[in-house]
C-alpha cells in the first residue's frame, strides 16, 4: 500500500540531505583562500579592510581612528573569522579578553597587542535606589576581593591563554536565602567572561557573581541571555545585575550604574597569522564541522533543546490558532446577515496580520506590550504566532468556502435549509477537504517562521545554531545542519497531515455504509 | 397558490423588478420568457423568499411573506426550484442527495426516504449512478439529479431557472422528458426559459417578460398568436422573421447557418423546410449573388425569411443594391437547379427607386 511510497520517499530524503552536505562542505574546504594583506602593526591598519561585530562599539572606535578604511558588519565572531580566513576582509576589532579566547581555538589567526582603545568592564545595575544600594555592596566586596588577592586568582583562572581550568561550574542553585534573592543576567557568548559550555554558564565574571553572592548571603537566580536582553532586562527591572564583556560608556552610564571595573582592557586587532594552509579535504571538513557542531561540549544536545522549543511553539500555536480561527470564522458566517460590524472587524484582524512582518510584530509584543510583565519569552512567541495562524486560518476559511459554490448554498436554503445547516452539512465538509492542502502548507510555514524567535531570545533550533556558530566558531556546517533539520521537521509534518487527510476520503464511503440500516430492495 | 403583488427590488440603484403582478394557481405550467437581464432570475429567488423585494408583498398560501411569525423554513420546503448549474451537493452521493434533506427537513426515516429517492431516481432515469457523486455525472444525469432532488420533497410549486440552458442538445431532451412528465402529472411549474418550442408546448400560460415587470401575460395559444403589445409582438416576432443583413464578404457564415437553424427549430419545421432555407441561403445568396457583387466596393444585402404558420408557407426575399445583376440567370447552372428544386415561385425584380434596387423572392411550404 503506502509502504513502497515511503520507501522511496525516504530515500528521496537521505539523497537530498547528503547531497547539500556535501555541495557546502565544499564550500567550507575551499573557503580558506586568502587575498588578504598581512598587518604586523596597528598603524598599517588604516586604509584596509576591517570587520565590525554588529551591535559593538568598535564601529565607532574603526570610523576615527582608521579613516581610510572600509568597514563591514558580521553577526557573529565566527562570521567575522570565516571572512578573515577567507580573504573578504583583512583584520576585525574585538576586547582583548575575547581575542585571546579566539586565538586559543585557532592558529590561523592572532591579534596584535597593541590596544587601540582602553576600556573598563564590569557589572550593571539599575539606576534605582534598589540598584545603587546593591552596586554598593558589590563595589564593598569587590575591593576586598582584590585586596586578598582573589580577584588575581580568579583572573589567572579564566583570563590567561589556554585553557585549563575552564571546566569549573558554579552551583548556584546551592547559594541559601540569607540576605535576599537577586537576579543575574549574563551575556551567553562572551568567553571567557561569561559563556555556555555542556549546557551549563560559567566564566569569569560568572565565578565572580557567585562569590559575591556566597559571601553577601545571597540566593541567585542566574540566566544565560543576549546582550540586547541584558541591558533592556536591567534596565526595566527584569534582573538585578547584568555581566558579560560589558564596557562603560557615558551613554551607558545614563541608563545604569557600572560597578567597579572587574577588568581592564581594550580593542584588539585580529589578524591571519602567516601560516601555511593545510587542508583537510572534502570528507575531513565534514567529519571535522559534524564534530565541532554536534559532538563537542555535547551541543547536539543544545540542538535537541532547541528543536523541542521549535516544535513546542508551533504545535502550540497551529493548535490554537486553528480553534480560535475557526471559532470565529463560525461566527461570522453565524453573524453574515446580522452584524455585518463583526465580519468587517475579521476583515481588518486577517488584513493587520498579512501586513505586519511576524519580526516587528514579535519584537511589539515582548519590548511593547508585555514589556513590563515578567512573562518569558516563549510565551510571548506562543501568544503572537497563535495570533498571527488564527488570521491565516480565517483567511484560508474565507478564500476556499467562497470557491466551494455558492450555488450549493442558494440549492440548501432552497430546500428548506437553514444557513448554519447549509454551512455545516454541505459548505463545510467540502471547505475542510480543499483546505487540507493548504492548511498543510501554512503549518510548515509556521514552523519556519518560528525561526526569528531568537530576536526575543527564545532558544529555539535557529538560535541555537547561532549559539553553536558562535562557540565552535564555525559558520557554515551548524547552518546547514539547522537547515536540514528545519526539512526534516517539515516532512514529518507533511506524512502527519496526510495520514490525517486519508480519514477525511470520501472513497471510503461505500454504500453499505451509506445505507445502514436500510432494507434494500 | 401564490401571489405577488406590486413588486419592487432595486440594488444600489439599479432596478431589477419594478411593480411585478404575478398570480400562480395549482395546476398552472407559467412559461416566463424574455430578453435576459431582466429580472426573472431575480424574480424567482423572490418566490422562494431567498430575495426580500423593497417593497410590495409575496403572498404564500394566503399568508404575507416576511410577516410576523413567518416560518420561511417551512415555506421554502413547499416550494422547489431547480437551477442553471444544477448544484447538487458535491460531498455526497447522488442518493444522499436526495435521501438527506428528506431525513433532515421532512423527517421521513432513512428507510422511507431510500425508498422514496429510489423511486424518484428510476423515474428520471439516473437510479444507475445512485451511488457516484455528482462531478462523474454527465450535466444532462446532473439536472435529473437536481429535479429529482426538489420533486421528491414534494412541493407545492416547481421554479425552474433555465434549466436546460447548459445542456447539448441530446441531454436538453432528457431533461424536456422530465419536465414535460412533470407538467403531464399535473404539477404547477414555473419555468423560466428561452426554449420558445418547448415552453409552447408545455405551458398553459405565458409571461412575456421584459423591462422588469410583467410586460403582458396570458393564454399560451393567444400569446404566441397574437400578442396586443409592441414589445411583445416585436419578441414573438423574431421567432416567425429571420432577418439577415450582410455588407461585407467576411461575414459570420457558419452564424447565420446556426440562425436558420434556429428558427427551423424554434417553430418545429421540417428538415425539408429547414432544408429548403439553407439552400435558399447558400446557394441562391452566398453562391451567386455574393460571388458576384463581393467584387464591388461597398455592398448592402439583406436576407429575410418569414413564417406564415397559418398558412404554412415560408416567404423568402433576398435584396441588395448597386447595379442590376438577376442571379436567376446567372451562369451557375448546378446552383440553379438546386434551387428551383427546392423553392416555388422564384422572382427577380429591379426597383430603381429604392435603396435596395435588386429584389429576389420565392416560397416554400412550411411543414412542420
Amino acid at each position: 500500500m503506502q509502504k513502497t511510497r515511503l520507501k522511496n520517499r525516504i530515500k528521496q530524503m537521505l539523497a537530498l540531505s547528503i547531497a547539500i552536505l556535501v555541495v557546502l562542505s565544499m564550500f567550507t574546504a575551499c573557503s580558506a583562500q586568502s587575498s588578504t594583506t598581512v598587518i604586523n602593526n596597528v598603524k598599517d591598519i588604516n586604509g584596509k579592510r576591517i570587520g565590525i561585530l554588529v551591535g559593538t562599539l568598535f564601529e565607532d572606535t574603526a570610523y576615527e581612528d582608521f579613516p581610510s578604511s572600509s568597514i563591514t558588519f558580521y553577526n557573529t565572531y565566527a562570521d567575522l573569522i570565516q571572512a578573515l580566513k577567507s580573504g573578504k576582509i583583512d583584520t576585525f576589532l574585538c576586547d582583548d579578553a575575547t581575542a585571546r579566547a579566539l586565538c586559543d581555538l585557532d592558529y590561523k589567526i592572532s591579534f596584535l597587542p597593541q590596544l587601540i582603545t582602553n576600556e573598563k568592564y564590569g557589572p550593571i545595575f539599575r539606576r534605582s535606589e534598589g540598584g545603587e544600594k546593591l552596586c554598593e555592596k558589590f563595589n564593598r566586596f569587590i575591593y576586598n576581593y582584590s585586596e586578598r588577592g582573589d580577584l588575581s586568582l580568579l583572573q589567572g583562572k579564566w583570563l590567561n591563554a589556554g585553557k585549563s581550568g575552564r571546566d569549573t561550574f558554579y552551583k548556584f542553585q546551592d547559594l541559601p536565602d540569607v540576605n535576599g534573592k537577586i537576579r543575574i543576567a549574563a551575556v551567553n557568548d562572551t568567553e571567557p567572561f561569561s559563556f555556555v559550555s555542556f549546557g551549563l554558564l560559567t566564566g569569569y565574571e560568572v565565578g565572580l557573581m557567585y562569590d559575591f553572592c556566597k559571601e553577601f548571603g545571597f540566593a541567585a537566580e542566574i540566566v544565560s541571555t543576549d546582550i540586547d536582553d541584558v541591558f533592556s532586562g536591567v534596565s526595566v527591572g527584569k534582573y538585578d545585575i547584568g555581566v558579560g564583556l560589558l564596557s562603560y560608556t557615558d551613554e551607558r552610564n545614563e541608563r545604569f550604574i557600572f560597578a567597579t571595573p572587574d577588568y581592564e582592557g581594550g580593542a584588539v586587532a585580529v589578524v591571519l597569522t602567516t601560516v601555511a594552509e593545510e587542508s583537510n579535504g572534502f570528507f575531513g571538513s565534514i567529519v571535522n564541522g559534524f564534530d565541532k557542531t554536534f559532538v563537542r561540549e555535547g551541543r547536539w544536545q543544545m540542538f535537541l533543546d532547541g528543536i523541542g522549543v521549535t516544535l513546542l511553539i508551533s504545535c502550540v500555536s497551529a493548535i490554537l490558532g486553528t480553534i480560535i480561527g475557526f471559532a470565529l470564522y463560525t461566527l461570522g458566517v453565524y453573524f453574515r446577515n446580522k452584524n455585518k460590524a463583526f465580519l468587517k472587524f475579521l476583515d481588518l484582524y486577517v488584513l493587520f496580520v498579512k501586513r505586519m512582518p511576524i519580526v516587528v510584530f514579535l519584537m511589539i509584543s515582548y519590548y511593547a506590550v508585555f514589556g513590563n510583565t515578567n512573562i518569558s519569552g516563549l510565551v510571548i512567541s506562543i501568544i503572537a504566532f497563535t495570533f498571527t495562524f488564527a488570521a491565516t486560518v480565517i483567511d484560508l476559511f474565507h478564500s476556499t468556502v467562497s470557491k466551494v459554490d455558492n450555488g450549493q448554498f442558494k440549492a440548501a436554503l432552497s430546500l428548506g435549509y437553514t444557513e448554519m445547516q447549509a454551512y455545516n452539512k454541505f459548505l463545510l465538509p467540502q471547505a475542510t477537504k480543499a483546505i487540507a492542502n493548504d492548511y498543510k502548507e501554512s503549518i510548515i510555514g509556521l514552523v519556519q517562521a518560528t525561526s526569528v524567535v531568537g530576536y526575543i531570545s527564545v532558544e529555539d533550533l535557529t538560535k541555537i545554531s547561532d549559539l553553536v556558530r558562535s562557540r565552535s566558531y564555525e559558520s557554515v556546517f551548524p547552518l546547514v545542519a539547522t537547515a536540514l533539520i528545519y526539512f526534516f521537521i517539515a516532512w514529518i509534518l507533511t506524512l502527519i497531515i496526510r495520514n490525517i487527510e486519508f480519514v477525511f476520503d470520501e472513497k471510503k464511503r461505500t454504500p453499505d455504509k451509506i445505507l445502514k440500516g436500510v432494507d434494500k430492495r | 397558490m401564490i401571489e405577488l403583488k406590486g413588486i419592487c427590488k432595486t440594488k444600489k440603484d439599479a432596478t431589477v423588478l419594478h411593480n411585478v403582478n404575478l398570480t400562480i394557481n395549482d395546476g398552472d405550467v407559467i412559461a416566463i420568457l424574455g430578453p435576459s437581464g431582466m429580472g426573472r432570475t431575480a424574480l424567482l429567488t423572490t418566490i422562494l423568499t431567498l430575495e426580500k423585494p423593497t417593497s410590495g408583498e409575496v403572498i404564500i398560501d394566503g399568508k404575507i411573506v416576511g410577516s410576523k411569525g413567518f416560518d420561511y423554513y417551512d415555506a421554502r420546503k413547499k416550494i422547489g426550484m431547480v437551477f442553471q448549474d444544477f448544484n447538487l451537493f458535491k460531498n455526497i452521493t447522488v442518493i444522499e442527495n436526495i435521501m438527506q434533506p428528506l431525513v433532515d427537513l421532512m423527517g421521513l426515516s432513512k428507510q422511507e426516504a431510500y425508498e422514496r429517492a429510489c423511486d424518484w431516481l428510476r423515474r428520471v432515469g439516473v437510479m444507475g449512478k445512485a451511488f457516484e457523486y455528482p462531478d462523474d455525472l454527465s450535466d444532462g444525469e446532473k439536472q435529473r439529479v437536481a429535479i429529482a432532488r426538489t420533486v421528491a420533497m414534494d412541493p407545492e410549486v416547481i421554479l425552474l431557472d433555465n434549466p436546460t440552458s447548459r445542456l447539448d442538445p441530446i441531454m436538453k431532451k432528457e431533461v424536456h422528458n422530465v419536465i414535460r412528465d412533470l407538467a403531464k402529472n399535473g404539477s404547477t411549474l414555473v419555468l423560466v426559459t428561452n426554449e420558445i418550442r418547448f415552453a409552447r408546448e408545455i405551458s398553459n400560460r405565458v409571461v412575456y417578460f421584459d423591462e422588469h415587470t410583467v410586460y403582458e401575460e396570458g393564454q399560451t395559444s393567444k400569446m404566441f398568436e397574437s400578442p396586443k403589445r409592441d414589445k411583445t409582438r416585436q419578441f414573438f416576432k423574431q421567432f416567425k422573421l429571420l432577418n439577415i443583413e450582410i455588407d461585407n464578404i467576411d461575414f459570420d457564415f457558419i452564424g447565420v447557418s446556426s440562425r436558420i437553424d434556429v428558427f427551423a427549430e424554434n417553430l418545429n419545421l421540417s428538415p425539408k423546410t429547414a432544408n429548403s432555407m439553407h439552400v435558399a441561403f447558400e446557394e441562391l445568396v452566398d453562391q451567386i449573388v455574393l460571388s458576384t457583387i463581393k467584387e464591388r466596393e461597398n455592398f448592402k444585402l439583406k436576407t429575410t425569411f418569414e413564417c406564415d404558420e397559418k398558412n404554412g408557407v415560408i416567404y423568402f426575399t433576398c435584396k441588395y443594391d448597386g447595379e442590376e445583376f438577376n442571379p436567376l440567370i446567372s451562369d451557375d447552372d448546378l446552383a440553379l437547379m438546386i434551387i428551383n428544386h427546392s423553392l416555388n415561385h422564384l422572382n427577380f425584380e429591379y426597383v430603381s427607386d429604392s435603396d435596395y434596387k435588386n429584389v429576389v423572392t420565392a416560397q416554400f411550404s412550411a411543414k412542420k
